[in-house]
């Protein structure tokens, strides 16, 4: 039998466990790219708590799911547009002969108006990278993450230089699902949809010629810039598959997020402390004159009497029952 | 069931107690100093100054730091004799046992073995007294201090007459819901004391009185404020502010079984 015994039950533990995880942010800014498509995404995130938690006997537990805020969700898209190159040719050539007139008095058959020949789509990337502020759809975003983490004691010093029995709990196995989108407003088409219209827009103002852009587009049966930047971007009519087909395949955010929350939760602060050596009587302050027999009669009308402590031995936690335990000797 | 719970062994308490008093033994040793005459290198009165006559020896703290030996008590007035008297009380030693009881060996006179949810204790204390010497003339050598001895503030004395007193008892736990105001529940933690004796101690009355007193130490100090200090401490090593109650619906809480004193909480983490 231990000196002393600690439990906490596992509503408790949760409560202890959402207070050493506080709001701090997480930012990320992750990038990939696919044929044609550079793609880019910046976010923050910040751990709101532990939405289940399961004792397992031992010393592990089970957190069923993370609950996480999202802050910032930001896609940023470049477009690597293949070369368009279109050779001359003559947009209004003279007739040779003129009706009634008979041959043409000049330049018969000759080119009026001719189309120079152009390359586009030569820059590197020749499309941003442009933004696409996802932040509208925050609310929607579906993350379900868990992981199991097992929890020792250690002596430790914390920041004031006292030295404590520690608990803590490190992950062993994060599991983070594929995000996904409950567009539940229906939001997410119109987003994407403004924010090509936007890029479209910027692209517009840097190519001097745009009648030319709309000559080649109208050759390669676009109506529009933006339906062909759509086209590029393969947005089609499931604009929250494409969505979520960036996030998650070709950006790999679970992995982004795993690699977050395992360090961050490596990096957390003790759940329990215990002082050691551990404090039966406080220091204190006290009055001279309330007592005798000093070694040295304290000069002035107080003294600080030091805390009367044992050091702990033999610290252990282990989960046992639904609870968690904490045992403890006294090396007195 | 409840949030926390916490529990500390007798004989952790045990060791406790023992530690303290070697570490601190001011929280055992109470005296009521007396006071001693200083002389000059002619052998002139010049001062006095106090003498903290004890029964028993004290040793100094083996901790570093100022920590003291006694605590000061204040001397006692006896009719007839106009000078105050010093004494001391000494606890030499103390137990403390939890049902089932392993410690502690109860005098007959107590019902032994302990009953479910009981404790037991006993303490060896020393009590000194000064006796007034038959001729108080015989601090006359001192120049000028036969006229003034009855001004000093307490007897003059180098020992003091001593005897031992051994005392057991035994009860158990108690705790009253009240509301302290605005709705706030309170569980006040009393003290059932079964029953009390001292060993070998005479006329009646004395016992009674004495017996008296120390069951008030017990009811309103030493055993509330272990368990006071258990959910203090219970709470504490979580770390974080939390309010605390005792945890309601349970047979006995706090329990005092399984030579353990423990104790469930109900717990709101802020």
């Amino acid at each position: 039998m231990s000196d002393v015994t600690f439990s906490v039950n596992e509503s408790t533990f949760k409560a202890v466990f959402n207070k050493a995880y506080p709001g701090k942010k997480l930012n990320f800014n992750e990038s990939g790219s696919k044929v044609l498509v550079w793609l880019g995404v910046e976010g923050e995130i910040h751990i709101e708590g532990a939405g289940g938690i399961e004792f397992e006997d031992g010393n592990t537990f089970l957190l069923k799911e993370l609950e996480i805020g999202w802050d910032k969700l930001i896609l940023r898209l470049g477009l690597d547009v293949p070369n368009v190159e279109i050779g001359k040719f003559c947009l209004l050539r003279m007739p040779r002969s003129i009706p009634f007139w008979g041959d043409a008095p000049f330049l018969g058959d000759e080119c009026l108006v001719e189309f120079p020949g152009v390359t586009l789509f030569t820059g590197k990337p020749d499309i941003g990278p442009f933004k696409l502020n996802l932040n509208a759809i925050i609310p929607y975003i579906v993350t379900e993450i868990g992981g199991r983490y097992f929890i020792y004691i250690n002596k430790e010093k914390d920041s004031s230089g006292k030295f404590y029995q520690m608990v803590h709990a490190k992950p062993t196995a994060v599991d983070v699902d594929p995000i996904s989108i409950s567009d539940t407003m229906g939001k997410l088409p119109a987003i994407i949809q403004g924010g090509i219209y936007y890029a479209a827009s910027q692209m517009i103002k840097y190519i001097p010629q745009t009648w030319m852009v709309d000559v080649v587009l109208s050759f390669l049966g676009f109506p529009t810039l933006t339906a062909f930047l759509l086209d590029l971007l393969d947005i089609h009519d499931d604009v929250e598959d494409w969505l979520m087909d960036v996030l998650n395949v070709s950006i790999g955010i679970d992995n982004v997020l795993y690699q977050l929350i395992f360090q961050e939760m490596l990096e957390s602060k003790e759940l329990f402390k215990i002082e050691d050596p551990y404090p039966f009587i406080d220091a204190k302050t006290l009055d001279v004159s309330d007592f005798g027999g000093y070694k040295t009669t304290p000069a002035g009308s107080t003294f600080e009497l030091p805390a009367i402590t044992a050091p702990v031995t033999d610290a252990a936690v282990e989960f046992a029952e639904d609870n968690m335990f904490i045992r403890f000797n006294f090396g007195i | 069931m409840s949030d926390v719970y916490g529990a500390i062994s007798d004989d952790a308490i045990q060791r406790i107690i023992n530690d303290t008093h070697v570490k601190a033994p001011f929280l055992f040793n109470y005296v009521a100093p007396s006071i001693r005459f200083v002389q000059d290198d002619a052998g002139r009165l010049v001062d006095t100054e106090e003498l903290w006559v004890t029964c028993s020896p004290v040793e100094d703290s083996p901790l570093d730091g100022e920590v003291p030996r006694f605590t000061r008590m204040q001397p006692f007035s006896l009719p007839g004799i106009p000078v105050k008297l010093p004494y001391c009380i000494q606890i030499i030693d103390a137990a403390l046992d939890f049902h089932p009881g392993n410690i502690i060996a109860l005098p007959p006179e107590l019902p032994s073995p302990l009953s479910e949810q009981n404790f037991s204790m006993s303490a060896m204390v020393q009590f000194g007294m000064a006796c007034i010497p038959d001729k108080l003339s015989a601090l006359q050598p001192i120049p000028n201090l036969a006229k003034h001895v009855w001004r000093l503030p307490v007897l003059p004395v180098t020992e003091l007459v001593c005897f031992t007193l051994n005392v057991f008892a035994f009860g158990r736990v108690t705790v009253t819901p009240e509301n302290i105001g605005a709705g706030i529940p309170f569980d006040r933690i009393g003290l059932a004391v079964g029953g009390i004796e001292i060993v070998d101690i005479e006329p009646r009355g004395l016992e009674n009185v004495v017996e008296c007193y120390l069951i008030a130490m017990l009811k309103s100090y030493v055993l509330p404020k272990l368990i006071l200090s258990l959910e203090d401490q219970v709470v504490k090593s979580l770390g974080l502010t939390v309010t605390s109650k005792l945890t309601a619906g349970l047979p006995d809480n706090p329990a005092i079984e399984e030579n353990e004193l423990r104790i469930w909480l109900d717990v709101k983490v802020i």
